[in-house]
């Protein structure tokens, strides 16, 4: 059972003619945190979007618990975070209703929130720590903060996996590793097994189990320290990355050497 | 002076007041926070089309300008929804051709000319007892369903994509609301006429939204509002004999700038 919380086999996808990922085959186990690295169009927020049940895969299958996605019983344990936010910021809404907004109740159909819901609501605004916004409007928020609602959101259908797509975007640098080490919070607090698109690879060994390596298909999965290894890794990501592994209590480092003459497209 | 009540028509003419202010005002906050008042305006101008076949053919003019009313909004939205032609297009066309329509066969058939100023304008003489049965009706099931979809609605108007990560078909929320966009419309057409009706699609929401921002205190604030508007719009309509529909925009756009003014002010 343990194998099969998610897997990816011989996946491919395509949204017009030309393959957007071809022949990925992922498996992941759960509660861990799995990092996805990759250039620009390389098919991260695809491969989210597929295993969020949101596109289908053109060949192979993707199993969520021995399920397809997109189903009702799928889509309440899979909590995903757009890379955009498609919310209309005028619309009046507060930011505790918008956050119970997202409880899916039976058959698919929202649902009114309960006294559970509303419980389940405080506990994760006190993992976030935002449980000073609650009342407010939901205009009325920095953009570090409407990235947590959007997290809050996804969590309060209580779902085993967390989807993040570049949640940093939006977090100055001094408050990174703050939100991250919430993430980290999150993840032992709800047994959640988390996948997170980052474009900031010194994550990666600071809250990351894993590495995937994507762009147009997955070319490299491993532990952090294993991604050091694999003899393709800068061909494939575009750019040249140097892994730096540094003593037992140092936290580990992931470098990427900024070229400013081969910029990312 | 005579008491208004002693008139059953302008019982009717309250009755049918009351529950036009109850939907317009529950629908205009949808129409307001996804910004769509276009589509009232569409819908409207091309449901007075669908009025002229009706009374140029001898059947019910109610339930012709029904169908149109339904049928274009459907193909507004659709229009708009695969982004094919800008929506400003779809309703000039729509619009200019309904009207155009409207206006050749009324010509055809003169002795209609009387009838249309009140289906353009609203007139409170016009609606009967069994307007108001119809209508009675229409507006219970629209509550229900509003009622009943109120949070696959707002989800709709809040963040539409995040309904479709959740599972949800919002396509078909985003019809059924046009076709009780429509459905409103034509409800509304005898008392406040074609060419008014998408001002109270718009006014009531954007009012209290001056004010208000939660849309739990908008929508039955809107409705309240309404009410008072459209009760006063009526009983001045009965002494002056002014159309019923022009004074309650009159009412409702001078309500709506006092507002504004006043929170101005307040700032
Ligand atoms: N809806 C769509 N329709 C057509 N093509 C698309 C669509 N979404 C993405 N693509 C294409 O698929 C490829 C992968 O896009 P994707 O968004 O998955 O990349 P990404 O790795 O998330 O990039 P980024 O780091 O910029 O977010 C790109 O070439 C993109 O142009
Ligand atoms: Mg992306």
């Amino acid at each position: 059972m343990e194998n099969n919380f998610l897997s990816l086999t011989n996946v491919w996808f395509k949204y017009d003619k030309e393959w957007v990922l071809s022949d990925v085959n992922l498996k992941i186990t759960r509660n861990r945190i799995i990092g996805v690295i990759g250039p620009n169009g390389g098919g991260k927020t695809t491969l989210l979007k597929l295993i969020a049940g949101l596109e289908k895969p053109d060949k192979g299958t993707i199993l969520f618990h021995n399920q397809k996605p997109g189903t009702p019983e799928t889509i309440v344990r899979i909590g995903y975070v757009p890379q955009h936010a498609t919310v209309r910021w005028t619309f009046p809404i507060k930011v505790s209703d918008a956050i119970l907004l997202g409880k899916i109740g039976q058959k698919g159909k929202l649902s009114t929130p309960r006294k559970e819901d509303k419980e389940r609501l405080s506990e994760i605004a006190q993992a976030l720590n935002i449980e000073n916004l609650l009342e407010k409007h939901i205009a009325d928020l920095s953009g570090g903060q409407q990235q947590k609602i959007f997290i809050a959101r996804a969590l309060i259908n209580r779902p085993e996996l967390l989807l993040l797509d570049e949640p940093e975007t939006g977090i100055d640098v001094a408050a990174q590793d703050l939100f991250f080490a919430t993430l980290k919070d999150i993840h032992r607090r709800f047994d959640l097994t988390i996948i997170i698109v980052t474009h900031d690879l010194s994550v990666i060994p600071k809250i990351c189990d894993e590495i995937a390596c994507v762009n147009n298909t997955l070319f490299h999965h491993s532990s952090p320290e294993e991604a050091l290894t694999c003899p393709n890794f800068d061909k494939h990501y575009g750019s040249h990355l140097e892994v730096i592994i540094h003593g037992k209590n140092i936290p580990h480092r992931l470098v990427h050497e900024h070229h400013d003459d081969e910029e990312n497209k | 002076m005579p008491s208004i009540f002693q008139y059953s028509f302008m019982i009717n003419a309250f009755i049918g007041g009351f529950l036009i202010a109850v939907l317009c005002s529950f629908i205009s906050f949808f129409i307001v926070s996804r910004k769509i008042s276009f589509i009232g305006v569409g819908i409207s101008h091309s449901a007075f089309g669908g009025l002229a076949i009706g009374l140029f053919f001898g059947f019910s003019p109610m339930i012709s300008a029904l169908l149109f009313a339904i049928i274009s909004g459907i193909a507004i939205v659709s229009f708009v929804e695969k982004k094919k032609i800008q929506e400003d297009s779809v309703i000039g066309i729509l619009f200019s051709f309904s009207m155009a329509l409207g206006i050749m066969l009324i010509s055809l058939k003169k002795e209609y000319s009387a009838n249309i100023f009140g289906y353009l304008f609203g007139n409170i003489l016009s609606v009967t007892k069994e307007d108001l049965i119809m209508y009675g009706v229409l507006a219970l099931i629209i509550i229900i369903i509003l009622l009943f979809y109120l949070k696959e609605f707002i989800m709709l108007s809040f963040d539409e994509t995040y309904g479709r990560v959740l599972g949800l078909n919002m396509d078909f929320y985003n019809y059924l609301l046009t076709i009780i966009i429509a459905v409103t419309i034509i409800i509304s057409i005898k008392l406040v006429g074609i060419i008014l009706i998408s001002a109270l699609l718009v006014i009531p929401a954007a009012t209290t939204q001056i004010w208000l921002n939660d849309y739990k205190k908008i929508i039955p604030f809107s409705i309240i509002l309404s009410v008072i508007v459209i009760f006063s719009g009526l009983y001045i309509s009965f002494y002056t004999k002014v159309p019923s529909g022009a004074l309650i925009v009159i009412i409702y756009t001078a309500v709506f700038f006092l507002s504004w003014i006043l929170s101005k002010i307040k700032k």
